[in-house]
């Protein structure tokens, strides 16, 4: 890479989603509590020794509970970021290498995606299908995908009239070839840093689904729904609904300077 | 010779030179601390005296001059004594500079695109720089109109437009007519005619030398053509690694270079009236000053090199009136100088037998058209060509005529409107219809070099990848890919270790070799090159052509060789097709169209290839 040195600030992202990925992989191992086990003897206690963060209205762990909620705000949108960073870089390579009326008819796709507020139609979806996690990622993965699409495809158009490409045409070097190991390897930085701005993005959005009560089902430990169930305790009982909003803020932010850093990181590979 | 030349033949004993730079060194600073990218350099220009700084890129002529305006870039720091009718220029604030700068001293950069405000018509721009045009708009008007004359465009409507709306030449004489408003009496001219056409480069250097003479003005001239400072210049200053290694009157240094890397230089420039046997190449590529420290800065390239031109770096001294050299061995070695000069001179090329063969690539009559139905571009229009087996033909013309075009036709990187092209054998009409053996046939007879070397290859593959792919690509049944790829890379002369390199790690020329190898790699019977020396440092360019040359003789590969240079399309082509416009416009053999000419752009596009002349530049507007 171009410097060893990443700076404090990238080290204490990288620390905050590897945290989280410990947390959603292993968390109901981790958790001191069961999650789900109401105490209605103690409600809205605040941060104690049994409870390091306190307990909500129904008398469950805080703690427990955040730590838990980590693996519904991480996978929904790791698998959206994932597959919208593989359907959107194929497709990508192919409208910006391919031309013509396959290009015409994704950035169709893209055009209209675009101009369609994701949220809505998540909302409307709900309306009709009812509220459930899993849909709601396909749907957000539909709709992300154009994301990726068009910054691949604009990076890949850059690179298709170099000489590099050329070369490879005039020596019969196949299409597919072309796009996946000469091209792709020019637009990865950007299309790898673009998967992590797609994360915070489906991260919030996610946590915004459950906190309308759109996303997972009631009852589930998922941060964006602790928001919803705790705001009204906001002035009682700050810390409820403060630590998943923070969380939920962090993870977001630090994929967001790590995909930058990345793309930085990245983009000066072939100067050496 | 001029009279200035006459005045100024020993310049040290000159009482007050306009211009004098003494112990220049200019460093940038990196995270491993200083980095030396000029050290030593001393200029004198006299009143009326037109100087050339002559130079293979990176050998620090442009921030040289920079350092002498005041520009350099943030980050670089120079050192020495700059000083300018007397007063001291090292050190000036900005706001002092903006009382030297356009008034004492003008500047003209490569691209006139750089320096031309875009967003402004003419008149603002020269308005701008104007400081006695007169206190109405009008009379300002009138007089950049005078201005504009001044440097050959007599359309008063030009002052009217933006620079986009301009041809590159114009755009020039729009910079030059800005750079002279304030009638500076020192103009500094950075590769002012590189950027440009090879005829409009004769017009631009023509038009700056009338105005030199006219003005009296003195003229900092800064190219990379040394037949381009012997037509201009009065004394000649060779640069090398960001040292100077030789200074010299121009035609002092034409009949005797007194430094080994002058001489190789000069050696290494294709004559353009004639073919020689084989060019003098100079072995390796430039260094980085870096590399060079403490030492004669042409010590890995020298052919004369001893233990003790590694010790310390030779300083410019006194060989004879007025000539300076760098090199501690020039009098021992004068003699031998002056034999390989002969040698090459006589050497004469016994031409390859020209029995006919059989024709392997064919265009018919094509036509190429750019752009909608509203503004079609016609950039080739009823072309015809051929090549046959083992011959070296030649396509010149200017910028623009439709060579590349052509060449991307041929291959099928473009799709022709018209006409159609045969390749071994295969009828093409129509590129997309091509059933999969004829489409093989095709990429096994003909391959492509491409211009620019610094992207052909791409930059996240190792050269080893690169020619294993084109290997395999052929035939996807090869056993030791290994094997053949270090073949490869011996047959372009590049040692085998280089497959784990990253291009990056290249220097242009041996990018431009692997190129060369992966177009080998199928084995093909045809090589179109286009430019393929075009972006190379001329000491390279010569190794290029001579690998060329060889490959031919080894493989019986036939080329289609495309270029604007004349003096190189003589060395290395038996037959050429001339074009001008999307038309061809003459062919024949190349020593009959080169020698005896027909069509008057053809006459043309001879007069325009720079020669060390002085009357080169006689008979232009
Ligand atoms: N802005 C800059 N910052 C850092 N280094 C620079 C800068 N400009 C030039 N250099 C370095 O200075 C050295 C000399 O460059 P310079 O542009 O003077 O060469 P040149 O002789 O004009 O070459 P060319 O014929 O390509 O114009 C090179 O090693 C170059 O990399
Ligand atoms: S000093 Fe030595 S190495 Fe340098 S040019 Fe002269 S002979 Fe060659
Ligand atoms: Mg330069």
């Amino acid at each position: 890479m171009h410097s060893g040195r990443t700076g404090p600030v990238i080290a204490a992202c990288l620390a905050v989603v590897l945290g989280v990925i410990v947390l959603a992989t292993f968390g109901p191992l981790l958790a001191p509590l069961d999650p789900a086990v109401q105490n209605l003897a103690s409600v809205n206690a605040p941060p104690s020794g049994a409870h390091w963060l306190g307990t909500d209205a129904l008398g469950r762990d805080i703690l427990s509970r955040i730590i838990v909620g980590a693996r519904t705000a991480f996978v929904g949108a790791f698998v959206i970021a994932a597959t919208s960073f593989l359907f959107g870089n194929l497709l990508g390579l192919l409208a910006g290498y391919r031309g013509g009326w396959i290009d015409a008819i994704l950035m169709r796709w893209v055009d209209m995606m675009w101009s369609i507020p994701t949220l809505l139609v998540l909302i409307v979806f709900a309306g009709i299908i009812g509220a459930q996690y899993w849909p709601s990622v396909a749907v957000l993965v539909v709709l992300t995908v154009p994301f990726d699409l068009r910054v691949v495809r604009g990076a890949t158009l850059e690179q298709v009239p170099r000489p590099y490409v050329e070369a490879a045409k005039t020596l019969g070097v196949p299409g597919w070839r072309i796009m996946l190991l000469h091209i792709w390897p020019n637009v990865s930085a950007s299309a790898i840093a673009n998967a992590f701005l797609v994360f915070a993005d489906a991260l919030v959005v996610l946590s915004g689904l459950s906190f309308l009560g759109l996303g997972v089902p009631p009852g589930t430990p998922d941060w964006g729904l602790m928001l919803a169930e705790n705001v009204p305790l906001l002035f009682v009982h700050p810390v409820a609904s403060l630590a998943p909003g923070a969380l939920i803020v962090l993870t977001a932010t630090s994929m967001n300077l790590i995909g930058d850093w990345l793309q930085e990181q990245l983009a000066t590979r072939g100067e050496r | 010779m001029s009279a200035s030349a006459a005045v100024t033949a020993n310049p040290q004993t000159m009482t007050s030179p306009l211009l004098s730079v003494k112990r220049l060194r200019i460093e940038r600073r990196t995270a491993e601390g200083l980095q030396t990218l000029v050290s030593g350099v001393e200029l004198t220009v006299q009143p009326g005296e037109t100087i050339g700084i002559v130079g293979e890129s990176g050998s620090g002529k442009s921030i040289t001059t920079r350092a002498i305006t005041g520009l350099l870039p943030p980050g670089l720091t120079a050192t020495g004594e700059i000083r300018y009718a007397g007063r001291s220029l090292l050190g000036l604030r900005e706001r002092d500079w903006r009382t030297v700068r356009g008034t004492e001293l003008g500047l003209i950069l490569q691209d006139p695109f750089t320096m031309l405000n875009p967003i402004m018509r003419c008149e603002r721009i020269l308005g701008e720089s104007l400081r006695n045009g007169g206190t109405s708009w009008f009379a300002r008007r009138e007089e950049a109109i005078r201005r504009l004359a001044e440097v050959g465009i007599h359309d008063a409507s030009v002052i009217d437009r933006y620079p986009f709306q301009l041809s590159g030449g114009m755009r020039q004489r729009v910079a030059i007519a800005a750079a002279l408003a304030r009638d500076p009496s020192l103009l500094i001219a950075d590769e002012p005619s590189t950027a440009l056409d090879v005829t409009t480069q004769r017009e631009i250097l023509a038009l700056l030398r009338r105005i030199q003479v006219a003005r009296g003005m003195s003229l900092i001239l800064i190219t990379h053509d040394l037949r381009v400072a012997f037509a201009m210049c009065d004394r000649i200053y060779v640069m090398y690694a960001g040292s100077l290694v030789e200074v010299a009157p121009a035609d002092k240094l034409d009949a005797e270079p007194l430094h080994p890397y002058s001489n190789a230089l000069l050696l290494s420039e294709p004559p353009v009236d004639r073919r020689v046997a084989e060019l003098v190449a100079i072995p390796g590529s430039v260094p980085s000053p870096g590399e060079v420290a403490n030492k004669c800065v042409f010590v890995p390239r020298c052919q004369w090199a001893q233990s003790a031109c590694h010790q310390g770096s030779p300083l410019l001294r006194e060989v004879m009136p007025g000539r300076l050299s760098a090199c501690i061995r020039v009098d021992e070695i004068r003699g031998q100088m002056t034999a390989l000069r002969r040698q090459s001179a006589e050497a004469v090329f016994r031409p390859a037998d020209t029995t006919p063969r059989n024709q392997i690539l064919q265009a018919h009559g094509i036509q190429k058209v750019f752009g909608g139905q509203r503004h079609p571009v016609v950039a080739l229009d009823n072309v015809f060509l051929e090549v046959r087996e083992g011959e070296s033909v030649g396509l010149v013309g200017e910028s623009g005529s439709g060579k590349t075009t052509l060449s991307r036709v041929l291959v099928g990187l473009e799709h022709a409107t018209a006409g159609n092209v045969t390749v071994g054998g295969v009828n093409v009409a129509d590129w997309r219809k091509l059933n999969r053996k004829d489409l093989a046939t095709i990429r096994r007879t003909v391959q492509v070099v491409f211009q620019d070397p610094y992207s052909t290859l791409n930059p996240m593959r190792s050269i080893g990848w690169t020619l294993a792919e084109a290997i395999t690509t052929h035939k996807p049944d090869t056993r030791q890919v290994d094997r053949e790829v270090e073949g490869l890379l011996e047959a372009v002369g590049l040692p085998t270790s280089y497959a784990q390199r990253r291009p990056a790690a290249l220097s242009g020329g041996m990018r431009q070799r692997v190129a060369i190898a992966r177009a080998l790699a199928a084995r093909p019977r045809v090589l179109i090159c286009d430019e393929p020396v075009s972006a190379l440092d001329v000491s390279v360019q010569a190794q290029i052509l001579n690998l060329l040359n060889r490959l031919r003789a080894e493989r019986e590969i036939a080329y289609l060789f495309i270029t604007h240079d004349l003096s190189i399309v003589r060395q290395v082509t038996e037959r050429i097709y001339v074009m001008h416009r999307g038309r061809v416009v003459e062919s024949g053999t190349t020593d009959d169209v080169l020698n005896h000419p027909q069509d008057p752009y053809t006459v043309r596009l001879l007069a325009s290839a720079p020669t060390a002349e002085r009357d080169w530049l006689d008979g232009t507007r």
